[in-house]
């Protein structure tokens, strides 16, 4: 990252005046209180530029539907005062904080749990929350992520991701329950190691979202959707009986056969799951399960 | 709700942002269909035969004088290694061997491809440049 030479941007070069107060009393007076709100929030960002170790420029898809400026699809800038520890999250909240609080994005927990955060940065879907700015090319350019329709600025239409992971019913659901009421469901050690990994997925669709093949064909499961199906159907605690069921969902034409090994889900993954290998996984079980030779 | 759908165009105009594996992919494909195209032709030449050997011979002789030709066969030498050595990356992919492994695979199939091709350059364009 290069740090930028610093330039007052256009909007914070006005000097500041004496509210002016016009004959009509109260109207004029609050427009000139906003001014100066205006001109606080000004003059709060430069004394936050000079402040800053380095300066960050941001570039945001700006998109609304609604807003008649906005109906075309545009980039916006903004310059973050950059500070060691800054992830790109928190420089998309300095810039609605300070520059435009019509900015929208989805956040939450701020600490990679909720996956509600998952942007296109610089090329690669990645959690905002979780990517530092100091580890990205400068200028930071930020998109919704990608084969998602955009509902406004950077927050996708997740309808569809959801359906696919409903569609492998992520429950666990054992075919039988342990006879005494309060008795535990017990879980080996080396079962739990199997299926630890799929357990972190956060629901943030950025695998989704990389997938070639997902983006072309809407009925494919997708990685997100498998990885849930192959931590539920590796569980030896269902049974066999639900484990036929989930085999069933998952060998289906869409399911993990319309995975190409491209590893571009394994590879933009912020829980770093093995999304690829647990779909060769079930792949595998699924050709085991149907492949008779007697 | 009225929502922006980017289009296709714009989808599918992220090759830039292609990681290894997905390159891969799409080498296999490519080389995959040549190879299908090159099966007919193939044929085309080899079914010369049916008509006598002299026929055959003089089709052979005819085509391995165009210089064209001999760079043609490197090009389908090129694309048939290419497609064997990623065959047998997604072989070990399909029974889960080495999958972390599967970025260097794919460089380490196309280093190997083009040095076999540069080694075979010799063979296919000897006396004909």
């Amino acid at each position: 990252m290069s740090t930028l030479e610093h330039e007052e941007p256009e909007t914070e070069t006005e000097t500041e005046t004496q509210p002016q107060f016009d004959q009509d009393g109260a109207v004029g007076a609050a427009r000139a209180l906003e001014e100066s709100y205006g001109e606080q929030r000004a003059r709060r960002v430069d004394e936050d530029l000079d402040d800053a170790d380095e300066i960050v420029e941001l570039k945001v898809f700006r998109y609304d539907p609604e807003v008649e400026e906005k109906e075309e699809p545009r980039f916006d800038s903004f310059l973050v005062p950059f500070h060691k520890g800054m992830t790109v999250l928190d420089a998309l909240i300095y810039a609605r904080d300070y520059y435009d609080s019509s900015l929208t994005f989805r956040h939450s927990c701020q600490q990679a749990v909720c996956g509600s955060d998952a942007l296109y940065v610089n090329g690669s879907q990645r959690l905002g929350c979780k990517t530092q700015l100091a580890d990205l090319e400068d200028p930071v350019r930020v998109e919704p992520l990608p084969h998602q329709e955009v509902v406004k600025d950077l927050v996708v239409d997740m309808e569809h991701f959801y359906e696919q992971m409903h569609a492998v019913e992520p429950f666990f659901d054992p075919d039988e329950l342990p006879d005494g009421e309060l008795e535990e469901q017990r879980q080996s050690p080396e079962n739990r190691e199997e299926v630890k990994l799929s357990t972190r997925c956060i629901w943030c669709g950025a695998c989704m979202s990389s997938c070639n093949i997902a983006a072309g064909n809407n009925e494919y499961l997708g990685p997100a959707a498998i990885n849930k199906a192959y931590r539920f159907a590796m569980d030896e605690r269902e049974g066999e009986d639900r484990k036929q069921e989930r085999l069933r969902i998952i060998e289906q034409e869409h399911g993990v056969w319309r995975c190409q090994t491209q590893f571009s889900c394994t590879e933009v993954c912020p829980k770093d799951i093995p999304l690829t290998e647990h779909i060769q996984e079930l792949k595998r079980e699924s050709v085991k399960n149907n492949l008779k030779f007697w | 709700m009225s929502t922006l759908d980017r289009g296709t165009v714009e989808n599918f105009g992220r090759w830039r942002e292609f990681s290894a594996g997905m390159w891969a992919w799409v080498f296999h494909k490519f080389t995959g269909w040549v190879l299908v195209g090159y099966l007919f032709t193939h044929i085309a030449v080899l079914s010369t035969a049916t008509s006598g050997a002299e026929l055959y011979n003089s089709t052979l002789v005819g085509l391995e004088s165009l210089l064209v030709v001999r760079f043609l066969e490197v090009g389908l030498l090129a694309v048939a290694v290419f497609h064997i050595l990623n065959g047998v990356r997604l072989l070990f992919v399909d029974l889960g061997v080495g999958l972390t492994a599967q970025d260097k695979s794919f460089y380490a199939s196309l280093a190997l491809t083009g040095v076999i091709v540069i080694a075979s350059i010799p063979t296919f364009l000897g006396g004909a440049v």
